[in-house]
């Protein structure tokens, strides 16, 4: 047996420097185009030696080298000027350097540490965080022309972009050369080219493999760019925040959704008569594994289903995996109107859904969600739900409802229960939440009567004081109403004092007023779990009166507080 | 039944199976030769290493097999440490290290989490340099390149 481990450490050894040489070739050819008359290797132009480290040449090599017993190698004639000049090819002194054990430190490592320290230290440790520092790039459709093209320069290589469009833009109307539509779309084309060179490359008998792969070098935006990055290779976006304000049946159904994505969320303000075709999307983001989409202040949007999947095979050849379905794990509505049933055709195709919110839906022209129904569907799919809620706006569910929900669909293991808070009883049967781990998210109105408000502060009261809750979370919506005489208080500060003196974490979230706590009120709160709070992306960042935005800050004790520019501390996020 | 392990100075170590099997590698080995008595040589473990790392494995000897964490978190507590281990990883810095990949090497991970978790908790609160430093790590960012990290990290920062 020992022989058998020899000669494959041997093998492994001989693939090694085999694959080393091939890469010292392919180097040494590019290093020949770029360097000087004289073939002096250290007076290179330091734009080719960027070019190399974007096309992953010398990472590899150099990870090779650190894999390799540090007494078997002599540094190849043609790299040692790089090793005096840069330390490049040093053999590694400190003995963690193996990627694995790293990338485990890594993870007992916060993310503060990871972005201010970690990143810094040598090339390879900043590779290894680089999948902790998701860029995100913040995009307002009316800035100006400079401060958008500022903008698009982060845009390649971001993972996460919030976006927001708002009613109407000067760009729109002149040509939308600086619209994120525009850099949408052209994301998704660099994507699109990166995938054709990648599928490329894998092939067998390629033809053109000495072709580089597009990087940042061959992005292209409209200004000129001051900086360019050197040290990142083009990554798709994967998550897209949209928050979109006075739409009047406008752009979704012409706006490019990169099909990289895996998050997408869709808030809409004031939408009046709207829809956009839900189907596209799903059908076109084939990785989309998060779907959010939610409106408040509006009579609701309305999300039609142009193309119905008529069977798992009916998905078009070039987009989802057929075999499998779509990644879809969460999908979460808020006061939007989707026939039920589109919702049914879409679930045999979400073998892996784990999280199905569907909050205050809207009901007066698609119908009333029959809620049995559902829970039949789910079951004759095998999907079973971590995170589930079923609400409609203006119906009350059946007792006998309410009770199928909590039997049928909200899994027993589950440490989450999500209640409408219209559909809370004095007789509601709580059978889960019993254990100090259980995270009770009550959703209600933002504008609500006051009689219902004390009924459900009794309601958490009684939750707090039977010492049953660790995580409190309160969501406050705002479908469209008209009346005047209901109680506006986001969250009542005294059941947030109620819960803070208790030891019980809050959030709230909410979408278009900042509501503060002097922070002397929480100062010496003794935290169960953390205390998380912050200005929602939307309100802080696209408010256009808005100044106070929050950063999360990390105390002393490693507690995560977000504070405010204000120095108090924003109950809503 | 004892078995014998062979450091790579030569040196033998005998040890309970119950405590040898600690590690995934020797457990599988044991499993692959069956009943044996031949010595076990670890060729990448030397003999002051394998003494700390068969300390640990006695004293762990009853613990219950650990199960892996499904989380998608890529963060996970560092500060969690039993005091027992966190004694015991009082070491100098290259022997921690060496600790930890002969853990990764016998494939024994709660003693390389212990280990992680003590290096992490070192870099905590340093600099980059005063890692390097401690770490003996060469810079290679040229000076534009870190003004470019630290501006594409910006918006991690406080306002």
């Amino acid at each position: 047996m020992w022989s058998r481990v020899w000669s494959w450490t041997l093998w492994h050894r001989r693939r090694k420097e085999h694959k080393l040489e091939v890469l010292r070739q392919q180097q040494q050819q590019v290093l020949r185009k770029g360097a000087s008359e004289e073939g002096d290797i250290v007076s290179l132009d330091p734009a080719l030696l960027d070019q190399l480290r974007n096309l992953g040449l010398l990472v590899d090599v150099e990870q090779l080298i650190q894999e390799m017993d540090s007494a078997s190698y002599h540094p190849l004639p043609s790299l040692e000027g790089l090793s005096v000049k840069n330390g490049y090819f040093l053999s590694p002194k400190n003995e963690i350097s193996l990627c694995e054990i790293l990338e485990l430190i890594f993870s007992y490592l916060d993310d503060n540490t990871v972005c201010h320290s970690a990143v810094l230290v040598c090339r390879q440790w900043r590779l290894l965080s680089q999948g902790r520092l998701l860029r995100e790039v913040y995009w307002q459709e009316d800035w100006n022309s400079s401060r958008k093209q500022r903008a698009a320069l982060r845009l390649p290589g971001a993972a996460r972009l919030y976006c927001c469009l708002p009613f109407y833009t000067e760009e729109e109307n002149n040509g939308g050369k600086n619209t994120i539509c525009h850099f949408l779309a052209q994301l998704e084309a660099q994507y699109q080219k990166q995938l054709a060179h990648w599928k490329h490359r894998s092939a067998p008998n390629r033809a053109n493999h000495n072709k580089q792969p597009s990087t940042l070098w061959s992005w292209k935006t409209t200004a000129q760019p001051r900086t360019m990055p050197t040290l990142f290779n083009f990554a798709p976006l994967r998550e897209l925040h949209i928050f979109l304000d006075f739409n009047h049946g406008k752009p979704f159904n012409t706006l490019t959704f990169p099909r990289s994505l895996t998050t997408l969320s869709i808030v809409i303000r004031f939408a009046f008569y709207s829809e956009f075709d839900l189907s596209r999307i799903l059908r076109s983001c084939t990785l989309l594994e998060n779907l959010l989409v939610e409106t408040y202040e509006t009579p609701g949007v309305t999300l039609t289903w142009a193309t119905p999947f008529v069977s798992t095979t009916a998905i078009t050849p070039t987009s989802a995996n057929l075999t499998t379905g779509l990644p879809l794990r969460s999908l979460v509505l808020s006061h939007v109107m989707l026939a039920q049933p589109y919702l049914e055709n879409l679930l045999p195709h979400t073998p892996d859904l784990k999280e199905l919110k569907l909050k205050g839906m809207m009901g007066f022209c698609t119908g009333k969600y029959d809620w049995t129904r559902l829970a039949s569907c789910l079951r004759t799919n095998s999907i079973i739900l971590d995170n589930a809620h079923f609400s409609m706006s203006d119906t009350e569910m059946m007792p006998e409802e309410i009770e199928h929900f909590l039997t049928e669909v909200h899994s027993q293991s589950t440490r989450e229960l999500t209640l409408w808070a219209r559909d809370t009883s004095r007789s509601l049967p709580l059978p889960q939440i019993s254990s100090t781990d259980t995270s009770v998210n009550l959703i209600t109105l933002y504008i609500l009567r006051p009689s219902r408000l004390r009924f459900i502060m009794r309601i958490w009261i009684f939750l707090v004081e039977e010492n049953i809750l660790a995580w409190a979370r309160i969501w406050t919506t705002e479908p469209w109403t008209s009346s005047s005489t209901c109680y506006q208080l986001p969250l009542p500060l005294p059941v947030l004092l109620l819960f803070l003196k208790s030891g019980v974490a809050v959030a709230s979230v909410h979408y278009t007023s900042t509501f503060s706590v002097p922070r002397s009120t929480i100062s010496n709160v003794p935290f169960k779990v953390g205390l998380f709070m912050a200005t929602s992306p939307e309100s802080a960042h696209f408010s256009r009166n808005c100044t106070s935005v929050s950063h999360k800050k990390i105390d002393t004790q490693g507690r995560v507080v977000w504070i405010s520019r204000q120095d108090s501390v924003c109950l809503v996020g | 039944m004892p078995v014998i392990l062979v450091s790579s100075d030569n040196q033998d170590f005998k040890v309970d199976k119950e405590v040898a099997e600690r590690s995934i590698l020797i457990k599988n080995m044991l499993e692959d030769v069956g009943e044996s008595d031949s010595p076990i040589p670890l060729p990448n473990v030397t003999a002051a290493v394998l003494t700390k790392v068969i300390e640990y494995c006695e004293h762990h000897r009853n613990d219950p097999v650990q199960v892996p964490e499904e989380t998608d978190d890529p963060r996970k507590r560092s500060n969690d440490i039993e005091e027992w281990d966190m004694k015991f990883m009082q070491v100098d810095q290259e022997m921690l290290f060496e600790i930890i990949l002969a853990a990764n090497y016998l494939d024994i991970k709660p003693l390389l989490d212990v280990g992680c978790k003590t290096v992490a908790n070192i870099i905590k609160g340093k600099t980059p340099e005063e890692i390097r430093k401690a770490f003996n790590i060469v810079n290679d960012f040229t000076p534009e390149e870190e003004a470019q990290i630290k501006k594409e990290n910006e918006w991690a920062e406080d306002r």
